[in-house]
Formats: structure tokens, sequence, C-alpha cells
């Protein structure tokens, strides 16, 4: 097991800088800089921005040398804990991580919770339940959700439940109300609960069809086999060879799932985010790829492949934990 | 199939939510009593803007919304433009008290307002106007587009303890004009550490009628309160909020809970239903304005087929502008054939835009000697067959819409036109490159503009010049206006130098676009022209 995790933990080296690699040389293929970029319309309508100046602050952020020394500026910088500023808005690129990382987080694990702690009840019954009227009905309404496109549903949700015409149940923006600071726990609990529920499930839904797929799937596979036979045999109630025997055999695809999922929980969802005005990592991914503004890239990346590779490692320990059989492999 | 179903059923409930019902354009005055009465102090209003401001310090690179909101109300500039002065917007006095211009243009000396105190209860003085036009024009302050107008200044500084004088080299008839986007910034402040990245950026400490309260990290919301210690004349309401929300369907459903005052960025097909929902007009007034803008198709006089004025007549000719009026324009937009503010002197309003007129147009492109030789359909001269693209950037609806219209029209008379997309910067990088053969975009500017930038013939090398105009008359008139300090001089030049564009159509013009909003009723004293929001003087009626 030690040499196992040593193993994999020195994997995450060669597989980071790859990362970095990548996100960086595509980063500088695409057309623009950040001084370019920050002018925007400027750029566009007053053509005659002098070229001194923006020569200039080419040069003081060392976009004019070769990309390889860049690069290799970058990781010295990375290895110190400088990820500089960002150039739109001036912060330090660690402070705005460290807004918008706590709020992805938040939302985005509540979402992947319930996704399995709904998806696998219905896949476990799917697959004991399968050909019946019940199972196809929530099969159908399943795949209906996932056809759904997110953007759709969340302005949906706001035209319906957000007041105006029709009910007004739900806030539609942000993820507190006014005047949060002044409320005691459990109301700030219960107003954070209230505003989530609409981001979540515009997030939660989607992963709900596939994944009950898989878990009925996973379920079938295991219940043909010959030792449930047996259990079932011995006289055990169908309910014990189910859950017992069957299900923690049949939750290793699902533990596999996870691994990829993680990317989601820290990288966010600028749809939802855009649209119910939550500052998170989703959107601040996007807007600073708009912009080029590199320091703000290069941190959310090496943020989210560091915090990725490790729930990699984590779903891959749950995985050795699951079937013993990898551990000794 | 899952997908199909999905569509079926998101277009049944698309159906379910979007009436049938064809709604009359609504004029989108507001009504006078908006503008009436005796002003009561108190109440805040909630405004919702489109875009997440990058900091609140227009010195350092902005965009347009953190402008309007932060100048002259939380930062000051030494000169305005007067909000109530439409269309001239002449410049008036603010923290500079008075100023007087040398006979050759190039001394500006200004008498600095006495008794006026920072935020924080610090006096104002001299030293922050000096302390200012350091930072603007320090190379390493990430000022680039502002410090882009001040290129001939050659001189700021302090003459005695309310005096501040701005020398340059060259005259200039806007140097007054390009004072009004330079706030000036408390020393006391900003004057230990990096400006580019100081922790102020986002906490202003300014001199205007209103005074900053809170900007939460991750919140989008951005608080003032009104200024106690204020100089002048006290702002009437006691708060504004600025509500930032990017999603406009979203911002809409935010104004129908009666969520906030104020939005001006509905999409033309929301805004046409509002003033049929009237729960929505119990409470609120749709309007609309019009801010210095034109939408134009430019026509790359570099390619064969644009080098003659006449054929560029054609093509604006073959533009279906009643169909984009009743399709695409909803009949929002104004006719406009001029490069200025369509409102402003400078403007010949006899000039009316080129009807749609597909058989002059061929009859000019037979001039032009155009015509089918080959018998295949497609009009050519000297072996050149007539096809060319049509280029503009992802996220212009308007560009997709046009070009689609515009394409089948040109179909029928022989002309090839295909539509190219392009993402943003690649497609303006195209444009500076002047590799395309047409495109269309939105040209913004101010009340008073120069338009050297657009249409000098020097402006091809590396301004916005895209579509290489090159008119020996049109460059003189530029250059007349620019050294003519008598607008009404000026206005002749500028109207003689319209006359010259109408006459060689290198663009066509396709109207002043107009900005849709609704404003809650109970604001009053408001004012909507070219966005030079006046908020000091906005006030709250009683309930």
């Amino acid at each position: 097991m030690k040499r196992f995790l040593l193993r994999r933990l020195l994997l995450m080296v060669p597989t980071f800088f790859g990362i970095t690699l990548v996100t960086f040389a595509f980063l500088h293929l695409a057309p623009g800089d950040p001084v370019s970029m920050s002018m925007g319309d400027a750029a566009i309508g007053q053509g005659a921005i002098s070229r001194e100046a923006i020569a200039h602050f080419r040069h003081t952020m060392g976009l004019d040398d070769p990309l390889p020394a860049q690069y290799a500026k970058w990781l010295w910088r990375i290895v110190r804990f400088d990820f500089g500023n960002g150039w739109r808005t001036g912060q330090p690129v660690t402070q705005l991580l460290a807004q918008s990382l706590p709020v992805t987080l938040l939302l985005s694990s509540i979402a992947l919770f319930l996704s399995y702690a709904i998806a696998i009840p219905l896949g476990v019954h799917a697959a004991v339940k399968r050909d019946s009227p019940a199972e196809k009905l929530v099969t159908l309404l399943l795949f209906i959700l996932y056809s759904l496109p997110v953007p759709f549903v969340a302005i949906l949700i706001i035209l319906l439940f957000g007041g105006g015409h029709f009910f007004n149940v739900l806030p539609i923006q942000g993820l507190h109300r006014d005047g949060f600071e002044s409320l005691a726990w459990p109301a700030r609990i219960g107003d954070l609960v209230w505003h989530l529920i609409a981001p979540v499930f515009c997030l939660t839904y989607g992963s709900l069809a596939s994944l009950s797929r898989y878990m009925r799937g996973a379920m079938l596979d295991v219940i043909r086999q010959d030792y449930i036979r047996t259990a079932r045999a011995k006289g055990l109630s169908e309910r014990a060879v189910i859950f017992r025997h069957a299900l923690r055999n049949s939750l290793l695809p699902l533990v596999t799932l996870l691994g990829l999922y993680l990317p989601f929980l820290v990288g966010g969802s600028v749809i939802v985010e855009r649209i119910f005005g939550i500052n998170g990592m989703g959107m601040l991914a996007f807007r600073a790829i708009l912009e080029r503004d590199y320091n703000v890239i290069m941190g959310v990346t090496t943020l989210t492949a560091l915090l990725t590779m490790v729930g990699v490692l984590v779903s891959d320990l749950l995985y050795a934990i699951v079937d013993p059989r990898i551990r000794h492999a | 199939m899952t997908r199909i179903s999905g569509q079926a059923f998101a277009l049944a409930l698309f159906l379910f939510f979007t009436s049938s019902v064809a709604h009359a354009i609504p004029s989108g005055e507001l009504p006078s009593e908006e503008l009436a009465g005796t002003p009561i102090d108190g109440g805040t209003v909630t405004f919702i803007i489109p875009t997440e401001p990058p900091h609140l310090l227009a010195l350092i690179e902005s965009d347009g919304w953190m402008k309007e909101i932060t100048i002259p109300h939380l930062y000051e500039p030494l000169v305005v433009h007067d909000p109530h002065d439409d269309p001239d917007y002449r410049v008036a006095p603010r923290l500079a008290e008075s100023w007087a211009v040398s006979p050759d243009h190039l001394t500006y000396t200004f008498k600095i307002r006495q008794g006026v105190r920072w935020h924080d209860g610090q006096p104002f003085s001299v030293d922050d106007v000096v302390f200012t036009f350091d930072k603007l024009m320090d190379p390493g302050v990430r000022a680039i587009s502002l410090r882009n107008y001040f290129q001939d200044l050659a001189k700021w500084e302090k003459v005695d303890a309310t005096t501040f004088r701005l020398v340059y080299k060259k005259p200039y008839f806007l140097t007054l004009d390009t004072l009004v986007d330079v706030p000036i910034i408390p020393k006391h402040i900003f004057g230990a550490g990096d400006l580019n990245t100081h922790s102020s950026l986002r906490a202003p400490v300014g001199t205007g009628p209103f005074k900053f309260v809170s900007w939460e990290p991750g919140s989008k919301k951005i608080v003032y309160a009104r200024n106690e210690l204020y100089w002048g004349k006290k702002a009437h309401l006691d708060g504004l909020v600025f509500r930032i929300i990017e999603d406009r369907t979203v911002a809409a459903q935010v104004m129908e809970r009666g969520d906030a005052d104020l939005y001006t960025f509905y999409t033309p097909d929301r805004w046409i239903k509002l003033d049929a929902d009237l729960r929505f007009t119990k409470d609120y007034w749709p309007f609309k304005f019009f801010t210095a803008n034109y939408v134009w198709i430019g026509w790359n006089e570099k390619r064969p087929f644009f080098a003659d004025a006449r054929v560029r007549t054609a093509m604006t000719l073959l533009s279906n502008r009643p169909y984009f009026q009743d399709r695409i324009f909803k009949h929002l937009y104004v006719d406009h054939t001029c490069h200025f503010y369509w409102k402003s002197k400078d403007c010949d309003p006899t000039l009316a835009p080129l009807p749609y007129d597909v058989a002059r147009a061929q009859k000019l492109l037979a001039q032009a000697g155009w015509a089918d030789h080959d018998g295949d359909g497609v009009l050519d001269k000297d072996g050149v067959p007539f096809r060319f693209t049509f280029l503009f950037g992802n996220g212009s609806v308007l560009g997709e819409q046009i070009g689609t219209v515009l394409r089948d029209s040109l179909r029928k008379v022989g002309i090839v036109m295909d539509l190219q997309k392009l993402e943003w910067s690649t497609f303006t990088n195209r444009l500076r490159n002047h590799a395309f053969d047409a495109s269309t975009l939105v040209w913004s500017g101010a009340a008073r503009g120069d338009p050297y930038q657009v249409w000098h013939s020097s402006q091809a090398a590396d301004g916005s010049n895209y579509i290489s105009f090159n008119n020996k008359i049109a460059d003189q008139l530029i250059e007349q206006g620019r050294a003519e300090f008598d607008a009404e001089k000026r206005h002749g030049i500028y109207r003689a130098f319209g006359k010259v564009l109408y006459d060689e159509q290198p663009y066509t013009w396709l109207g002043t676009r107009a900005e849709l909003g609704a404003l809650r009723k109970r604001v009053r004293g408001a004012t909507f022209n070219l966005k030079h929001w006046n908020f000091a003087d906005w006030w709250i009626a009683s309930p």
C-alpha cells in the first residue's frame, strides 16, 4: 500500500508539468494578449494607441521573451508560490482564487453528493425491477432531464419560480440575501440553502441519467454472477443479497466516475454561475480566458490541476478499499 | 433520439411562454412628470449594470460601464460635460473653478476649487491634480488608452496653491474634452505603492457627490452613499446600489420582481413587450435613449470591387433598410448617415439615407463595368467575378442577421456574398490588418468627436481606417476641423466632410441604435442622453 501511494504521488509530478505546459502552449496560440485584450473596444475604436505603450507593458510582463523562457520563468515563480496579479483587476491571483474556490466547492460538492445519493438507489432500483413500468417511467424522466440544456432549465426556473408573472418562491441571484451578516446562524444556513436550491438543481439533474444507468448496468452484471446465486440459494433475503453482497462490487465503476467528475468539482460551471450571479471558479476562468489574463488562467489551471490530481488519488485509494485486487496488482 | 425529445419539449415550453400577440413599437419617451416636481432627499436607487467592473478607478484601463458609474459621481475630473446640455454637451467646471486658454491654444491655466475635501475628510489641493497627471503620464501605469489622448501634453505643473497649468505641444480642439475622462485621485491614498495593483482600486476615495460604501469580494453589488461633505449641491439620494447581472433575461426578471429601479440593457424583443405588460408598467416606465453610435457596413476599398464609389453606392442601394427596420432593428434605430452623434450640429440632417433601389443599383454596377460577361449568373469585370466575403465577429447577432438578408438581395443581381463568422479577437485582427472584403461593426463615440482616426488616409496604416478610405478633400477637411476652435465654423467643416462621405459611400450607414431601458416611476430627475447619468440630481418621489 505504501509503495502504491508513493508511486502515485511521484506520478503526479510529470502530470502536473504536462498540464501546465499544455495550458501555457494553448494560451499563447490564441490571438491577443492581456495588454491588447484589456483595451477592448479602445483597441478597435482608437487605433492610434501608441505602440510604445503596448510594447512597454509587453516588455515588463515578459511577453516578448521566447515562449520557453516565459514558461521557465513562470515555473520558477510557481515553485515560490508567486502567482502574480491579475492584469484586469490588479488583485493578487491567490486572492481571486481564495474568493472563488470556496463558492465553487460548496456548490459542486453538494451537487456531486446529491447526484450520487439519488443515482445509486435509482440505479439499483432500475436493475432489480428491470423492465417494470415504474422503471421505464423513471428512465424516461431521467432521459428527458438529461436532454434539457442547463441554460434553458436555469432560465426556466428563474422565469417560473423567481417572481414576475408566475411563482415567487426562489431567490434568483447570488448566495445570500441583503443583510445576511446580521442574521443568526440558523437563519443564515436557511437562507443559504434557499439560495442554493436552484443552482444545485441545475448542476445535479443532468448527471442523474448517466450515473444511474452506470449503476444499473454494473448491478445487472453483478447479480448475474455465481456468488449472488449462491447467496440466494443460502436463503438470504433479496434485500440482503442486493445490499450486502451485490452493491459493494457494483459500485466500482461509480468510483471510477467520481474521479472523472473531480475537475468539475473545482472547475465550476460558467453557465450556472453567470445566470445565478455567483462568482465562482467557472466565471473566474471564463473571464480570464476572454481577457487573456495569463496570470489568472495559469493560477486557475495550477489549482485545478493540483486539486484534481489529489482527487484522483483519493478516488484510486477508494478504489483500492472497495476492491482489494487493485492493491496487489 | 433523446436530443430530439428534449428539443421538442423545450419548444413546447417556449411556445407556452411566448405570446404570439404582435406588439406595437412603444414610443419610449419618458413622461414630463419624470422631470417635474420639487426634489426631496432620501431613498436609494438600484441600478442593474451588465458587466462586472475590473475595479473602480477609471484612470487605470477600464471599461465603459465602470467609467459611467464612477466619473463624476465618485471621482471628479477638472471639467465635465454638462449633462443637461444635449446635444452640445459643453464643458463645464468641476474641480477646476475656471480656466483660461492662451491665444495659441497651447497653455491651459486652471483655477482649482478651494475648500474641497476627499471622502475621508482630508483636504483636496492642487498637489492631488499634479499627482494625478504624474500617474497618468507615467509609462509604468496601466493607463494606455487614456494616456493616448495626452501624447501632445508637454508639461503639467502647479503654478501656485490654487493654480494648475497644462502645456501642450500642439493645439487641439478636443483638449478640454479629454480632461473629462481623467478622474482626479488622492495623493495621500495612492502616493504609496503600485497604482496598477493598489488595494484602493476597489475601495475608492474621491471628491464626488457620492462616496464608496462597499463592494464585498465575490458579491455582485457596489454600494454608494451620499457624500455629506460635498463641496457643491449635495445629492438627493441617500445611496446608490449597482447590481451586476450579466444575463439579460435574468436582469429583466429582477426588474419584474421589483428588485431594481433601473435597467438600460434590454434586448429589443423583451423591451417591446414591456409596454403591454400592465403589471410591470404600473410601476415602471419603459424608455429608450440614444448614445453616439452608428452601425455600419464597411467596404474595403483595396478590393477590386469596392474601389469604385459607384459600386459602393450600389451596395448601399441594395441594402434593404426598410426590411432591416421591420425585422431586425424593430424600428428602434434612427436614420443616420453621419460620423458624429446623430443630434450633433456636426451632422447635416438633410442627407437622408439612400433608398432600397435595385434598379438604380444595377444601373450603377453596369456603369462601373460590372456585367455578366461569361453568362454564369455572376457579375464580372476584367475576368474577376463579383464574389466576396462578409466578415463579422462571433457575438454579433446583428452581423449574422444583416449578412443573411444582404446575401439574398445581392444574389438577385448576380453578386455572390459569403458569410464568415470569426472569434472576436481574430476578427478584430483581420480588420486591423485590412484582411477582409466587407464587414460590419458599431462605432461608439462622444458628443464631440474627431474623425481623424477613422477617416484620415494616414490612419489606414495604424489607425481605425480599416477600409483604407483615401480622399484628399476629406483629409483636408479633417485637418481643418482639428485646428478649428470655433464650434460654429467647425460644424460647417464637418458638414462638408459629411457630404464627401455621403457621396463616396465608404460605409453603408445603417443608423443609430437605441438603448432600451425601464425606470421605476418613483425615480425622478433622471435624464438619459449619451449615458451622462446625472445621479446627483436624481430623487425619489414620495410613494
